[in-house]
């Protein structure tokens, strides 16, 4: 069950690869939040599937920096780059 | 000072719950973290002054947030219906206006919950709120009336 | 199957499929506005239901207390990064905020 859930992120993961491969730079900023956000499930769901406890705390992990990491590239995109 | 002990609760807290455990060794690490994020966080508020000074009723407004969400994935689903059968999108940039509350702390308050709370509905995004007339720009997905929470969120 | 692991598995299927919704809505959007507005389903409505999978399937454990901090992040990050991306997108564009819509 947590298998096919990973699966299931997984193949949702591409439509954000895609946008990140085409489109302008704000655009495949947004399909890095969004790949983020899925990636955080992705490991959430394997640490229920293996019973890996560590693998939760991964994603706790990428939940926060994904948030700063967020913030400083919207930042930079604004200003600087 | 009262600020900055509850924070470090706070902090001891959700450190003690990242662990799951309540023994000696886990609490002395978690007061050792507790504190060397407090002096940080003490050391950065010295440096750059920031006040966040909500009215109570204002931060009562997250009661609206399950009915915004639910709707607005609603008009979500209308868009992409709309966008998968080649129909051209309605999305706009439009404006709200938000008397803004006096003091500047308070007003800067008011305008950090109206972004947060007009920005977490998934049909519009806050784009900016300018701080003299209290006009907020945002965009809108799919047309529909700006939502009862930013006349609640008014001086 | 118990109720709980049915629980879980339909709590994970509209997880799995909030997130479908935002993967198809960035493939499709026209522009970055409309493509900003895509992450919240997932942010909001897909990580509640994966989280409240790993709480009803796990009950009271470390691993749900760490889902529901995630979630919590999730709730509050997701409006401020959409806000924070708008924003740049629209200086980047303009190389200035306008005050009026009529600007755009």
């Amino acid at each position: 069950m947590w298998t096919l859930a990973v699966i299931g992120l997984l193949v949702c993961m591409s439509g954000a690869f895609i946008r990140c491969a085409h489109g302008d730079t704000v655009s495949r900023l947004v399909a890095l939040e969004a790949g983020s956000s899925m990636c955080i499930m992705i490991l959430l769901a394997l640490g229920e599937a293996y019973h890996r406890v560590p693998f939760v705390d991964l994603a706790l992990t990428l939940a926060l920096l994904s948030f700063g990491a967020g913030l400083v590239f919207a930042r930079f995109l604004e200003r600087w780059l | 000072m009262i600020g900055l002990v509850a924070a470090g609760a706070i902090f001891l807290g959700l450190w003690l719950l990242f662990v799951f455990q309540i023994s000696l060794s886990e609490l002395i690490a978690g007061i050792v973290a507790s504190a060397a994020t407090l002096f940080a966080a003490w050391k950065m508020l010295r440096t750059v002054p920031t006040c966040f000074e909500p009215r109570a009723r204002w931060v009562a407004q997250v009661w609206r947030i399950p009915g915004m969400i639910c709707t607005d994935i609603w008009l979500l689903v209308k868009h992409l219906i709309r966008r998968a059968s080649g129909r051209p999108s309605r999305s706009s940039f439009e404006t709200a206006p938000l008397r803004p509350a006096k003091g500047q702390c308070r007003a800067a308050s008011q305008r950090a919950l109206a972004t947060l709370l007009f920005s977490i509905a998934p049909n519009s995004v806050v784009l900016r709120i300018d701080a003299q007339t209290g006009e907020v720009l945002f965009h809108q997905l799919e047309p529909a009336p700006v939502p009862e929470v930013l006349r609640s969120l008014e001086a | 199957m118990s109720v709980g692991e049915v629980a879980a598995g339909t709590l994970l299927l509209i997880g799995v499929a909030s997130f479908a919704f935002t993967s198809i809505g960035l493939l499709v959007s026209r522009n970055v506005y409309d493509q900003i507005h895509f992450l919240a389903p997932g942010s909001i409505v897909g990580s509640l239901a994966i989280c409240a999978a790993v709480v009803v399937h796990e009950g009271f454990s470390q691993s749900a207390a760490k889902a529901i901090l995630i979630v919590i992040l999730l709730l509050i990050s997701n409006p401020i990064l959409s806000h924070a991306t708008a924003r740049a997108a629209r200086v980047r564009r303009q190389q200035k905020l306008p005050l009026k819509a009529a600007d755009d």
